[in-house]
């Protein structure tokens, strides 16, 4: 809300306090440093622009932040690998190292299903496909088909898991 | 809640439910407090998981230019974000509550038929569900409040020590330089704490289009360590030796990867 009113110092302090996480955040994304650095800037350009569209009545700063990074960061991923699909079909990708640098770029699956630290909690196939969800941007559908899992037992991984990280971390407070 | 309901709050907060799924949720969303409190509830859990991870670091370069940002981007009013907002949210999902909705017309019309009576239970539980929702909210607002404060009393305790560091350090160097566009400023630096701090006084702003922006430049060139702040500021995550150099340069909006001009103050640190 200080942000809302133009205090800097108050940016500088959000900075400070939440970058590194929020980089995290990105980071599973987004594979790519630099490209994650990119995304963080984007982010931070729109907290500083746009904070006064954050209404405390509909969540918390930290879970509008999150969110924040992590829709940028999915649709940065999507536009890179929109990029390499229209690059293939025209057949304009001129050498190896283009490529190997938008690959970078795209998801590294075992880097972002790699257990974040509290749903450790849960088995990995509760854990898999809500990770696969938050951080990929997979549809349920997707994850299916993906994990060659019937729909109905992932939406009931995907519901329990949720509620039963939802009791760990309300027990844990 | 039924099982539907679970899921469905669950994955509105997570996203990947189907088209029909979100819409059917959203609906929910809106009508029903209940739903609402669940779904930011779940919202909380998944920001909550994200906070565990381990922390990344960002380069100076990045830090830089976000720093940078109020002084390169106007902040929109609140009609302008609003709507920016509200047309930018995906359908997939929302980890925040909806605002509270207006009544559907088929709730409506049922209203009218049920009669008066018939609808103050649900006012009064609504009413009920609000006040339940507003300690939730308080004691959540209160721990909010208790980590920023601890959060910047690490801060400060952090900047205090550091301070104390630098003044009782034996190899302590004080240096004051003036700027050609007026004001000065003051480096004080330690080799042993490798610790800068950097004071300006009566500085002015950067020319339009521009930052003034802080290097320091040791045997591997230079090394950005953001952009000028109106305020003092201690530096202390850039190696230096004797022999570095504390160098402010008029880079474009928002700062340079290195620098593209000569520097305006140079001072041995």
């Amino acid at each position: 809300m200080r942000i809302a009113g133009g205090d800097r110092s108050a940016f500088e302090r959000l900075f400070t306090d939440q970058s590194r996480i929020l980089m995290a955040v990105i980071l599973r994304i987004v594979k790519s440093r630099s490209l994650a650095e990119e995304v963080l800037q984007e982010c931070f350009t729109e907290v500083w622009t746009r904070c006064s569209g954050f209404d405390p009545e509909r969540g918390s700063g930290r879970a509008w932040l999150i969110t924040l990074c992590r829709r940028r960061a999915i649709d940065c991923v999507r536009s890179v690998q929109s990029q390499q699909d229209r690059d293939l079909a025209d057949g304009l990708r001129s050498s190896a190292e283009t490529g190997d640098q938008v690959e970078q770029t795209v998801i590294d699956r075992a880097e972002s299903v790699r257990t974040v630290t509290a749903l450790k909690v849960l088995p990995p196939e509760q854990s898999t496909p809500i990770v696969m969800a938050f951080y990929q941007g997979l549809t349920h559908a997707e994850i299916s088909e993906n994990l060659k899992v019937p729909l109905g037992t992932i939406k009931s991984r995907i519901r329990d898991g949720m509620k039963k990280l939802r009791d760990e971390l309300e027990a844990s407070r | 809640m039924s099982t539907d309901r679970d899921y469905l709050a669950a994955g509105l907060a997570l996203g990947g439910l189907s088209d029909d799924e979100a819409a059917e949720a959203r609906a929910l969303s809106d009508s029903d407090p209940d739903f609402r409190a669940e779904v930011a509830a779940y919202g909380e859990v998944m920001a909550e998981a994200a906070g565990s991870d381990e922390p990344a670091e960002i380069s100076a370069e990045a830090r830089a230019a976000i720093l940078g940002i109020p002084e390169t981007h106007e902040q929109e009013t609140d009609a302008e974000a609003s709507t920016e907002t509200t047309s930018s949210v995906e359908p997939e999902s929302s980890t925040a509550p909806e605002p509270l909705a207006e009544p559907t017309p088929s709730a409506d019309r049922r209203g009218r038929r049920a009669g008066r009576r018939s609808w103050l239970p649900y006012v009064a539980a609504a009413a009920a569900l609000i006040v339940i929702a507003g300690f939730g909210v308080t004691i959540w607002q209160q721990n909010q409040r208790q980590n920023e404060l601890q959060a910047a009393l690490e801060q400060t305790q952090q900047q205090l020590d550091e301070s104390t560091r630098l003044m009782e350090a034996d190899d302590l160097r004080t240096s004051t330089a003036d700027l050609p566009e007026g004001g000065s400023v003051t480096v004080l630096s330690s080799e042993s704490q490798q610790l800068i701090r950097f004071s300006p006084r009566d500085v002015g702003p950067a020319p339009s289009g521009k930052s003034m922006q802080m290097w320091v430049i040791g045997s591997g060139g230079p090394k950005s360590v953001g952009l000028m702040p109106a305020q003092p500021v201690t530096i202390s995550d850039e190696d230096f030796s004797a022999g570095s150099v504390f160098g402010i340069t008029v880079e474009p909006e928002g700062g340079s990867k290195q620098p593209t001009s000569d520097p305006i103050v140079a001072i041995d640190l």
